[in-house]
């Protein structure tokens, strides 16, 4: 899922929700008459530049003018147009990729699969382009194979050891509990510093400690609070990642608080409960009408229908909630990022790519992939405060963008 | 040579200018307003050509230069092995040819491992099962077919010597007696069923359609083919895949039980496959010829089996997925060397 996600920085990507009225979307419904009357405090900074100058005439034509809100109305220096992600890939063209790399992976007996998640991830990186410029992704498949490898040979480990002293299979389940806040990060940043923009590379700290009480703390907290805590632990989580990645010497930030995690969580929740109500009700009204006999597996489908689309649903309510919150509280030095992906359309459209890939058994998920990529990336716009070009590499290290700095890092990725 | 239009990242700055890359024997010229740079060709790295996303040329000082001259790119760098391979899979992903071709393998493939991968699976898991775990699945298939069979009206004296002739069998194999259950069917459907746990099923109308214990050794040790097999367990994870995937992927085998309750009813209405029809039959001349049982014996009550089918509006008989009963005769009859008659 992670490859989806437009900016490779804030790998994070993956979810957010505004729903504060996005500068996009603000226009149409909004008499200009009321925009004078009551300039909304919230909206100035965010307004595109055209939008605004145009507001204030009107404001000026219309009799009643109080100065009072104009001197108001902060006036950031010249606010920079937005920019806008765009996402230039073309579903055939993936297709013939995806469909190649697919091949050669099973011929290679999935040694293969570490070059083709780069062309994966070349691919989507490489046709995101935002003020101009598109993102580099320039991981060596062998660290990732290296990587598939040790990750095989572990399993077969488990799995054959396993076999003979059960034992062993507790020790790994916990020495894989204990080493995953050290495989997440290894991982996140492997992948930022396997990824730049305009010749400079993104970073990911090495924050072990706040990883270990996020992943292992926390999920105590899960697991004592049964799940009510799971909101404020995926905001703590976007929290972590998005502020621990950087764009060479500038600082990604994230601020929020945990109410729209919950409140976003809970929808998603009621529609869950909503359709297992309705699913129940079917499914009472099915037993009603064969007078009582218990309904076999196939009378619970349609039952199993509702619940696993509105679960389906649900989902990426939540994920385009998340994906507008995370994003719209997401800053790179002085500079933020607005998002704008509606609800109702993302979650259309992953249930059309749900059903085109059910009906075409898989081979239609390049075309899916392209264009969820192209709708989020279409949903999201960067706001500069001022020039980007003073964003700097950090420190004095020199060599080759390639080369070197991968070096120090046992750059492994576990496919997270 | 001619110069390829390209932007200049420094490495140092999130700023791009815009260059002209030109290469003058093997040094590679990165100039534009105010600045020009020389590596040697040999110490520049090239991304990968990959559908058009733009090109990236690693230079060693750590700038980068950005552009989407593909062609020139390639003309202009020296050849090594890595961008041969590069080279290689982009012209692979750039035909549509390719791709309809890599599409029909790919569903080929999966075809393939479904038909050939699936009952390999199914056989491996099924002799897998754990004892008990064959006996609590066989429980619930005897329970299941309880449901729609009567208790028999064989007299126990009868039933043991049945139960006899089963163990006899059982052991000229080596193997422990298998349990055998009487049921009757309501006077049709002379039949035997192989259930899971070593559970042979045979109704009364078997025994009373059977013209000597001969007949009755011929079904049981066709019976016993489909026990030793576990073709009831290879049955229920053929028949479903998910079931087979996630048993396979999990060891967990609890499930299976769940299943086995739908066996009796595939058994009456499908019976077992071609396939294990010919394994048990086979396994069936090899035991009657340990026991000294003439095959002439296996082909009398196959015909009256046969006969016992004609005439019914449904043919609810697992005999219906039986090969051919000729076919069968001569199968066993150019298989197992014939018997030395015992009569």
């Amino acid at each position: 899922m992670a490859d989806e996600n437009p900016p490779p920085a804030p790998e994070a990507s993956l979810s957010g929700g505004a729903p504060a009225p996005s500068p996009d979307a603000l226009s149409p419904g909004v008499p200009p008459a009321a925009v004078a009357v009551e300039p909304p405090a919230s909206v100035p900074g965010t307004e595109a530049s055209g939008a605004a100058p145009a507001a204030l005439t009107m404001a000026v034509g219309d009799p009643p003018i109080h100065p009072a809100p104009v001197e108001i109305r902060p006036t950031p220096a010249a606010p920079a147009p937005l920019a806008p992600f765009t996402f230039h890939g073309d579903a055939r063209e993936y297709f013939r990729i995806w469909i190649v790399n697919t091949l050669l992976t099973l011929l290679t007996c999935g040694v293969f699969a570490a070059w083709a998640k780069v062309r994966k991830r070349r691919y989507f990186r490489g046709n995101t382009e935002v003020l101009g410029h598109r993102f580099d992704y320039h991981a060596e498949p062998w660290r990732l194979l290296v990587g598939n490898i040790l990750v095989a040979f572990l399993f077969v480990a488990y799995v054959v050891v396993g076999e003979v002293y059960p034992l062993v299979r507790v020790g790994a389940f916990l020495a894989g509990a204990v080493l995953l806040p050290w495989i997440v990060v290894r991982s996140l940043a492997f992948n930022a510093h396997n990824t730049s923009y305009r010749g400079i590379r993104f970073y990911f700290g090495q924050p072990y400690g706040s990883a270990a009480l996020l992943y292992l703390g926390q999920a105590v907290v899960i697991a004592i609070t049964l799940g009510f805590y799971y909101p404020a632990w995926q905001r703590n989580r976007r929290q972590f990642i998005v502020s621990n990645h950087r764009l060479g010497d500038a600082f990604f930030r994230f601020e929020s608080g945990s109410s729209p995690f919950y409140l976003a969580y809970l929808v998603g929740g009621l529609m869950v409960a909503g359709a297992a109500i309705v699913g129940l009700l079917v499914t009472v009204g099915i037993v009603m009408a064969q007078k009582g006999r218990i309904p076999g597996l196939t009378q619970m489908l349609p039952y199993l229908a509702i619940y696993g689309t509105a679960f389906f649903l649900a989902r990426h309510y939540v994920y385009a909630r998340l994906f507008n919150q995370v994003w719209n509280r997401t800053h790179l030095d002085r500079h933020r990022f607005v998002a704008s992906l509606r609800t109702g359309a993302w979650m259309r459209l992953q249930l059309t790519n749900l059903l085109a890939m059910i009906g075409s058994c898989g081979l239609l998920y390049p075309w899916a992939a392209v264009r969820s990529m192209r709708h989020l990336a279409g949903s999201l716009h960067f706001q500069p405060a001022g020039p980007v070009e003073t964003i700097g590499r950090l420190g004095r290290n020199t060599g080759s963008a390639v080369g070197d700095t991968t070096a120090e890092f046992m750059g492994m990725d576990f496919g997270l | 040579m001619n110069t390829i239009a390209a932007q200049f990242l420094d490495g140092r700055h999130l700023a791009a200018r815009p260059a002209e890359v030109s290469r003058e024997d093997d040094r590679l010229i990165v100039a534009g307003e105010g600045f020009r740079h020389a590596f040697p060709v040999r110490e520049v790295r090239v991304s990968d050509r990959l559908g058009r996303i733009p090109r990236y040329l690693y230079l060693p000082d750590g700038a980068t230069v950005e552009t989407t001259a593909h062609d020139a790119v390639d003309a202009f760098l020296p050849s090594t092995r890595r961008t041969r391979l590069a080279r290689l899979l982009h012209w692979l992903e750039s035909h549509t040819a390719f791709a309809a071709g890599a599409t029909a393998l790919l569903l080929v493939a999966i075809g393939l491992t479904m038909v050939l991968g699936l009952p390999v699976a199914a056989r491996h898991l099924a002799l897998q099962v754990p004892d008990a775990m064959d006996r609590r699945a066989g429980e619930v298939s005897l329970a299941a077919m309880s449901k729609f069979t009567q208790p028999s009206g064989l007299s126990a004296a009868r039933r043991r010597e049945i139960e006899a002739l089963a163990a006899d069998l059982a052991a000229l194999r080596g193997l422990p007696p298998p349990r055998v259950e009487f049921r009757s069917m309501g006077g049709r459907f002379p039949n035997a069923f192989a259930l899971p746990g070593r559970i042979i099923v045979v109704t009364d109308e078997l025994v009373e359609i059977a013209g000597s214990d001969g007949e009755l050794q011929a079904v049981l040790a066709h019976e016993l083919g489909h026990v030793h097999h576990r073709h009831s367990l290879q049955g229920v994870f053929r028949g479903s895949a998910a079931l087979l995937v996630v048993t396979l992927v999990s060891g967990d085998l609890s499930a299976l039980t769940t299943f086995s309750a739908s066996i009796p009813f595939v058994l009456l209405q499908r019976g077992y496959s071609r396939e294990f029809e010919e394994e048990a039959d086979d396994y069936a001349a090899e035991t009657l010829r340990l026991a000294g049982v003439d095959l002439d014996e296996f082909a009398a009550i196959l015909g009256k089996l046969e006969g016992s089918r004609e005439g019914l509006a449904v043919d609810y008989s697992y005999l219906s997925t039986h090969p051919h009963t000729d076919d069968r005769i001569k199968r066993i009859d150019r298989n197992a060397p014939r018997a030395p008659r015992s009569r």
